[in-house]
């Protein structure tokens, strides 16, 4: 047993964020901590290598053992040198931007073999992670997202630790290098502790699954009999709401958000979600219980397999006339130094109550695509047009009353709505700018919201008071308030969690099917796309590589590219 | 991850309640003393106080002339009380015109076209490269030393700099998902400004008001001393360049002539850097992060 970890509480000033956890990591075990945003999963990380902030207060006990050293107390430890780097090593996130910029590879992984005391050389440690010695001469700069992250991890291994603690060690690489990353860090054959939000994608590297919500562990299972087996409800919700690539999979959302941290509900904190909940889990806190090979925190374990949630609705009726029509769409970005193509002849028809997905990794140019097609970037060469009108042509008076027939769902919910305006002000600006009267604009500010699946009460909250998943239906409701005849929502759910990303696909498509919109829905994940979209355009390098319906792109992608994407959402 | 992104609203909510904090409100304190003796100056004593003769010349401090008479036996309590009233309100018009200056340069700069960006950056460029203070120099002898004048040539010097500033303000300000956001729904850029970027830039106009009020009341000091101010107003920099032409360094009287006006303008100045530093802090998001 390398670590085991009792009973550990965390508290930021009163308010629990990690409560009564006992976790343990075999020798040379790769256990996955895993949850959504606020469950605890990173003040449990960083509870363990003493790193956090310092209004936290800690509790409970936590031992690293190994054959190499004497047992250490991490409660009782005051001074972490000596301990962070050589007993545990740390693979940070957004290890992206966390090597020097101005030393040399081999530099950096000296520096870290001098400070722990290590005695391989630098390139054994490269050739660990997969790189050759070739890179030794590298700076930060001339690597991939990938290899950086590699680097970072071979700095870890200097000081030899007996423990990693990884804590979403793949965040903002594409797809198909995180599934080479995780792969990396669980062939090393140190025990590990992942911290991530990303349960299937975990399934193939972790030994052993600890299922976190709202600070309490509902799961502590290896994967082996996560992957038949009964769940708790809780990590059957999750499995379910992760987009599978196979159509005939449903993708499903679990209804609701998690509580925030000083808002924790009595009983079993998943009861207020849970589609089985009875009047006992609302009451009774359940205790982790031994159950074959894993441990359960849940009542109504007898008949957890009947847990079901919400599935996303598929298209039902054929699309029709063309609503956005881009033909031949070049687009390059000039600076001082350097011009970038950023697409290079791209064609894109959308139609009525259609969902178009537009997916590709960062630098595809979807991103790019999307803001043409709003109006925010006029393309180098090539046309636009929304119904009859041209908007390539249009500018400054004309342009702005063609925006107004599109509605917009940015990325970020948290920077997208004025942090000063009340959720009826938001939604009604469309309305305000283009001049609606006035005593028509509740009616439909009522209206939009109701589409976006939100209840009237939140329209005196300000944005602060909302969660990630309301605040992005208030996004919607703002892009459907001036009846549009398009909705262009750019990666509309990637921020938010897991669970609450297949309800925003349902509203989209309802929104479609209703109002007979036409949807661009740019998204990174192929997943997503398959599921609640009609047609797929993949996009690579500023050029569509493959086009098609779902079930076809899903069943028999033409181009290689669509297959490795395919593949790499790994479910 | 979520928690913390939502609870920074209500952290600047907490900062804004307190945004002088302790630093500022020393600030604060001394400035509202300072424009207290002004109003003072300006209200209540006599339209001659400081200009006309009560006493000998050189007197040293007495009861009738606290902080003693100068080479034409002018009282220097009164110089004194009245400078301030000249010196405080040069430096609040000139900071007032250089802020709107500034606002309205750099965001122009910010969000205007292209060529006009282009042309406003590369002046600002020009203007920061000339030395400031011949430039001052060289425009007070030329074109006359009255009040008015002198605000002007101090606005016209000073907007460079904040108005890069304001330029770099508006061009985050612009790329924030909210503003992009209003743009795709076809706002104009006055809706912009005026729903969406003004309370991201607004509170950057404090300091920079402030610190420009500090730099004019140094610069005009500088200027009287060196003889280019108005020698008929009274006003600190005034004072001291009697100081300087009747050589009073050389006799003990600087100690009541000189020493006065210039911990005058020390404390002006240091209160209105306490005041400007401690706003900015808390207002400027970059400075926010890192506290």
């Amino acid at each position: 047993m390398t670590l085991s970890v009792q009973d550990v509480t965390v508290t930021y000033g009163g308010k629990v964020a990690v409560d009564h956890v006992d976790l343990e990591v075999a020798d040379g075990e790769v256990v996955a901590v895993v949850g959504e945003s606020g469950c605890g999963k990173t003040s449990l990380a960083r509870a363990l290598l003493g790193l956090l902030p310092s209004n936290a207060e800690v509790s409970g006990r936590g031992v690293l053992r190994s054959n190499r050293h004497p047992d250490l107390d991490l409660g009782a430890l005051t001074d972490w040198r000596g301990i962070r780097g050589r007993r545990i090593g740390i693979v940070p996130q957004g290890a992206m931007s966390g090597l020097s910029p101005i030393h040399r590879i081999e530099a950096q992984l000296r520096e870290m073999l001098t400070l722990h005391g290590g005695n391989s050389e630098p390139t054994d440690l490269l050739e660990r992670v997969g790189l050759s010695a070739g890179e030794l001469g590298s700076y930060a700069h001339q690597l991939s997202g990938g290899q950086r992250q590699r680097v970072a991890i071979a700095l870890t291994l200097a000081g030899d630790p007996d423990l990693l603690i990884a804590d979403e060690p793949t965040t903002g690489l594409d797809a198909v290098v995180q599934g080479k990353i995780l792969k990396l860090i669980s062939s090393l054959g140190i025990s590990t502790l992942i911290v991530s939000h990303d349960l299937t994608g975990l399934l193939p590297y972790a030994d052993r699954i600890a299922v976190m919500y709202a600070g309490r562990l509902a799961e502590v299972v290896p994967v082996a009999a996560l992957q038949q087996g009964r769940h708790h409800p809780y990590t059957a919700g999750l499995l379910a709401a992760t987009p599978s690539t196979n159509r005939t999979i449903p993708w499903a959302s679990i209804p609701g958000s998690a509580p925030a941290i000083g808002d924790l509900p009595e009983g079993c904190r998943f009861a207020p979600r849970c589609p089985i909940a009875v009047d006992e889990c609302h009451t009774v806190r359940p205790p982790l219980r031994v159950l074959g090979d894993s441990e359960v925190a849940c009542h109504r374990m007898d008949v957890a397999s009947n847990a079901t949630y919400p599935a996303v609705p598929r298209a039902t009726s054929a699309c029709g006339t063309p609503v956005l029509t881009m033909t031949g769409i070049h687009h390059t970005y000039r600076s001082r130094s350097r011009t970038t193509t950023a697409l290079d002849g791209v064609d894109l028809d959308v139609g009525r109550g259609e969902i178009i997905g537009l997916v590709g990794e960062s630098g595809s140019g979807k991103s790019t695509l999307a803001r043409i097609a709003l109006g925010l970037i006029r393309p180098t060469q090539g046309r636009v047009s929304l119904g009859d009108d041209e908007v390539t042509g249009a500018r400054s008076r004309r342009l702005r009353s063609l925006q107004r027939r599109v509605g917009f769902v940015h990325q970020d919910p948290y920077d997208s709505l004025h942090p000063g305006m009340k959720v009826w002000s938001l939604i009604a600006e469309p309305l305000v700018i283009a001049r609606v009267a006035r005593g028509e604009r509740d009616a439909k500010v009522r209206a939009a919201l109701a589409s976006a699946g939100l209840p009237e009460s939140l329209l005196d909250r300000f944005p602060g008071q909302l969660s990630g998943g309301q605040r992005q239906r208030v996004s919607i409701a703002r892009a459907l308030v001036n009846d549009p005849e398009l909705v262009v929502a750019d990666e509309a759910s990637s921020m938010l969690d897991v669970s609450t990303r297949g309800g925003i696909a349902t509203t989209l498509r309802s929104v479609a099917t209703e109002r007979g919109l036409a949807v661009v829905f740019v998204t990174h994940d192929m997943g997503e796309a398959i599921q609640s979209c009609d047609r797929i355009v993949v996009l690579r390098h500023g050029k569509v590589v493959d086009k098609g319906d779902c079930a076809q792109i899903s069943t028999s992608p033409e181009h290689e590219y669509t297959a490795q994407l395919l593949a790499a959402s790994h479910h | 991850m979520s928690a913390p992104a939502t609870s920074p609203p209500v952290v600047a909510r907490d900062r804004r309640r307190d945004l002088l904090g302790r630093q500022g409100r020393v600030g604060a304190v001394l400035l509202s003393l300072i424009v207290g003796t002004a109003a003072y100056g300006f209200f209540i004593l006599p339209d001659d106080a400081g200009k006309a003769r009560v006493g000998l010349p050189y007197e040293r401090p007495s009861g009738a002339n606290p902080l003693g008479t100068d080479d034409l036996g002018r009282d220097l309590l009164d110089q004194l009380l009245v400078g301030a009233g000249t010196s405080l309100t040069l430096a609040f018009i000139v900071a007032a015109v250089t802020t709107v200056l500034a606002a309205v340069i750099g965001g122009l700069a910010g969000i205007g076209p292209r060529w006009l960006s282009s042309i406003i950056m590369r002046g600002i460029d020009v203007m920061l490269v000339l030395p400031e203070l011949v430039l001052f120099i060289l425009a007070a002898t030329f074109l006359g030393q009255s009040f008015g004048i002198r605000a002007a040539i101090l606005a016209v010097i000073l907007w460079p700099v904040p108005a890069r500033v304001l330029r770099a303000a508006v061009l985050t300000t612009w790329s924030r998902a909210h503003v992009e956001a209003a743009r795709a729904m076809g706002a104009g850029q006055s809706w912009l400004l005026a729903r969406h970027a003004s309370y991201l830039l607004g509170p950057l106009l404090v300091p920079v008001f402030v610190r420009t009020a500090m730099r004019v009341i140094i610069y005009d000091a500088t200027l009287s001393f060196l003889g280019l101010g108005d020698p008929t107003v009274p006003s600190w920099g005034t004072t001291l360049y009697w100081v300087q032409v009747n050589g009073v360094f050389l006799s003990d009287a600087w100690l009541w002539w000189a020493g006065p006006p210039g911990v005058a303008i020390t404390l002006t100045v240091v209160s209105l850097a306490l005041i400007g530093t401690s706003i900015e802090d808390r207002l400027n998001p970059n400075l926010q992060e890192s506290r």
